[in-house]
């Protein structure tokens, strides 16, 4: 049973109910709605995006659900990222973000897991000026700024 | 304190950078995969990073930022982003309580016996000895939203006071962890279980005499944190209080846990079956008990450990009160000795067990074919279950095995069948006479030569995230030996915990210990260099070398613990060392 979803820029893109369904968002609509052959809206997600987004939740069709650990420290890790969804995330960092973005916007959850493990891996291991170089984010702290969070921040730094 | 300098900054929505980040949803997902030093790292990026990333460095508080000057205030700015937090007591602390009660209950031998009265870790905790109960109840105060989900408690001498004061004020709280308490009142399980409605995990150790019945409330009168004045003390000691009743629980309801570790729990047998099926939801039962034989220390009469008697029958009922368990161990101790049927009974009983221990135990070679038949072969980690109907295994534990039923060429098949497993204990093997690693005879790469079947090679596993090996390991052509041994392990790449308790490889880039380099994700290594009277090396003691330490330091990023066969003074060098090079995140453990 085909499902069409029409993007920001009114573009559809026509797939199969149970891809459509990774995404929560878009499954709680169907069961709401019922059966019926309308186009599901989704005004914040521009057309590329949606192309990638469906791309993931085609290629992960047959996953199973995701479990939440309660007991699991909550500290987890990131290196396990599979080989497909590594290349499926080597993009450029706007893109990044936007499937982020949509991840959580469309609730799917392993989607915004692996977004925000590659997030992880970029900042690991990098210091300060490093991280801000590959984000091309502007230094706005003062000296003295600076010099306050690194004292507010000294009790976490592994001694 | 000065005040927050967030607090004068301009306004946050005129620099986002990162707008994923500003999304909470978003931030909180980010920050489980990002460890503390990262975390320091990002909060200096710039205000917004500041702003998001600095309370984040709260959600895992440990036993050494109390120490910290100035944490406490800034601990109680950010109180609700804790999510783990462990409180530790110390130990000259409960001491001194002690020697103040001195005429009280009979304390736990521990306290006794305690031989070295040095503190455990030093500095010591001067502001958590200064904070007390009190302060953290008013700090955890109700309307403040709670994240804390994992409690661990070391040394606190007034647990039952700790527990009914801050307990209640944690609803969120879905794992609780005791240790080394230091008291000598008795704990009822269903107290726990029912203050915290929503525990998931509960992991007590021997100091807390968790008691299956209903304590009596006691009427006598005690201090703020819970302990007995002098007078108090000679009193009850002139009168004791009568003994708890005999009769079973009659809570109704039943307990979310999932999780259960008890470690030398004076639980009998019946009382933790009956415990047990009030915990349908039971995944995970952890059982370790002290055993006469293990180590050579004498168990204490009066810790009142249990020795029990499983019979088929009881495995049988622990399955119809559990029937979602995937994990059992069962540690050194449990049992006088574990009979090889009731290890099969398990195995039937529990067909989504995918996690066994039973050292001490007499697994034998019919026991792995019965695995190897009904619960090896499986394509993925996806736990489905085998044409038999069982989940593939995933975990082995066979410590300390006894009657040599154990062959090593069933233990080779079941090596080279299980594709699924992820985590083997071999430990304590060596005694068996015909357990032996020769990586030289492996010949091809990938090692598939079956010619000589008393060989093993425990990476055959291609998976295996945990590999405790305590094999012998031949002392001929020893250079060609520890390297070879080096390149197959070095194969292993998705270890996390590797320990090698046998007399080689020797800890050294010469060695061959380069060739680990692939072991990206390790957090654990361990050798425990147990050498033989005609020792080939002719020391006991190894020193590790700048060298390796240096490769360690660069090559091993995740390293946490380094567990070498040295002494403490050794140990100590060796993390000052570490230290230098900029891993002081790796603690050294010398041999006990």
């Amino acid at each position: 049973m085909p499902v069409t979803l029409t993007s920001l820029d009114d573009v559809k893109f026509t797939v199969d109910k149970e891809v459509a369904e990774r995404s929560i968002l878009i499954k709680n609509m169907i069961e709401d709605v019922g059966e019926s052959d309308s186009p599901i809206p989704l005004p914040n997600v521009s057309s590329a995006v949606l192309k990638k987004v469906i791309e993931y939740c085609e290629h992960h069709r047959n996953d199973p659900v995701q479990v939440q650990d309660e007991t699991d420290d909550p500290r987890k890790r990131s290196n396990d990222i599979e080989e497909w969804d590594m290349k499926f995330m080597t993009v450029d960092q706007e893109m990044l973000f936007e499937i982020i973005l949509a991840a959580n916007y469309l609730d799917i959850k392993p989607l915004l897991d692996v977004g925000c493990k590659t997030v992880a891996n970029i900042i690991k291991g990098k210091t300060p000026e490093e991280i801000r170089k590959v984000f091309n984010i502007v230094n706005d702290f003062t000296p003295e700024e600076e010099a306050q969070i690194k004292k507010e921040n000294e009790w976490a730094e592994d001694r | 304190m000065s005040a927050n300098t967030l607090d004068t900054l301009p306004d946050p929505d005129q620099t986002q950078p990162t707008p994923p980040l500003e999304l909470p949803e978003v931030l909180y997902i980010l920050v489980q995969f990002l460890d503390r030093k990262s975390l320091v790292q990002a909060a200096l990026v710039c205000r917004s990073w500041s702003r998001l990333f600095s309370p984040m460095l709260y959600q895992d508080i440990r036993v050494k930022d109390w120490e910290y000057p100035g944490f406490i205030n800034k601990f109680r700015e950010h109180l609700s982003e804790v999510v783990k937090l462990e409180w530790k007591k110390s130990r000259q602390e409960a001491k001194r309580r002690y020697r103040m009660t001195l005429n009280a209950l009979p304390p736990p031998h521990d306290l006794l016996d305690d031989p070295d009265d040095q503190p455990l870790v030093d500095p010591f905790f001067p502001s958590m000895d200064n904070m007390c109960l009190a302060d953290l109840a008013s700090i955890l105060a109700p309307e403040r939203t709670c994240r804390l989900r994992l409690l661990v408690i070391h040394g606190e001498t007034s647990l039952r006071q700790f527990l009914i004061t801050i307990l209640p004020k944690i609803p969120t709280l879905t794992c609780l962890k005791i240790e080394d308490s230091f008291s000598w009142q008795k704990i009822a399980i269903h107290e726990i279980l029912n203050t915290c409605q929503s525990l998931q995990s509960l992991d007590c150790d021997s100091s807390v005499s968790l008691q299956f019945n209903e304590c009596q409330s006691l009427p006598y009168p005690t201090n703020k944190d819970g302990t007995y004045s002098a007078e108090v003390a000679a009193a009850l000691l002139k009168h004791p209080p009568p003994p708890p009743s005999t009769s079973t629980s009659l809570h109704p309801g039943l307990h979310t846990l999932r999780v259960l570790r008890l470690h030398k729990t004076s639980l009998s047998d019946q009382e933790l079956l009956t415990f047990v099926c009030e915990c349908p939801q039971l995944e995970e039962i952890y059982l370790h008990q002290e055993s006469a034989l293990a180590g050579g220390l004498p168990v204490s009469t009066t810790s009142a450990t249990h020795q029990w008697n499983w019979s088929t029958e009881f495995a049988v009922d622990l399955s119809h009160a559990c029937p979602k368990l995937v994990k059992l161990h069962l540690s050194p101790g449990c049992f006088q000795s574990l009979p090889e049927e009731i290890i099969q009974t398990v195995l039937t009983a529990f067909p989504k067990l995918h996690s066994l221990g039973t050292p001490f135990s007499k697994f034998g070679d019919e026991t792995m074919q019965m695995i190897i038949d009904t619960r090896t072969g499986g394509a993925g980690l996806d736990h489905g279950l085998s044409k038999a109907g069982f989940a593939y295994l995933t975990s082995l534990d066979i410590a300390n095995l006894k009657g040599h039923r154990l062959s090593s060429a069933m233990l080779q098949r079941f090596l080279e069948a299980c594709v699924t497993l992820v985590h083997f204990c071999g430990d304590d093997i060596l005694h068996i006479q015909d357990m032996l690693v020769d990586p030289l005879r492996l010949g091809a790469k990938n090692g598939t030569d079956r010619s000589d079947p008393i060989v093993l090679r425990p990476w055959a596993c291609q998976r295996l995230e945990t590999l405790v090996m305590g094999f012998q390991i031949p002392s001929g052509n020893g250079p060609d030996v520890d390297r070879a041994l080096y390149q197959q392990l070095g194969q292993l790449t998705q270890l996390r915990r590797l320990e090698i308790l046998s007399s080689r490889p020797a800890f050294s880039l010469s060695a061959g210990l380069d060739l680990l380099q692939g072991l990206k994700a390790l957090q654990y290594y361990r050798i425990a260099k147990r050498v033989p009277r005609s020792s080939f090396f002719g020391k006991d003691e190894i020193h590790p070398q700048m060298e390796e330490l240096e490769w360690v330091a660069r090559t091993w990023t995740c390293l946490q613990e380094l567990f070498l066969p040295v002494g403490a003074q050794t140990a100590r060098t060796v993390a000052s060392q570490l230290r230098a090079l900029g891993r002081a995140d790796i603690v050294v453990v010398p041999k006990e």
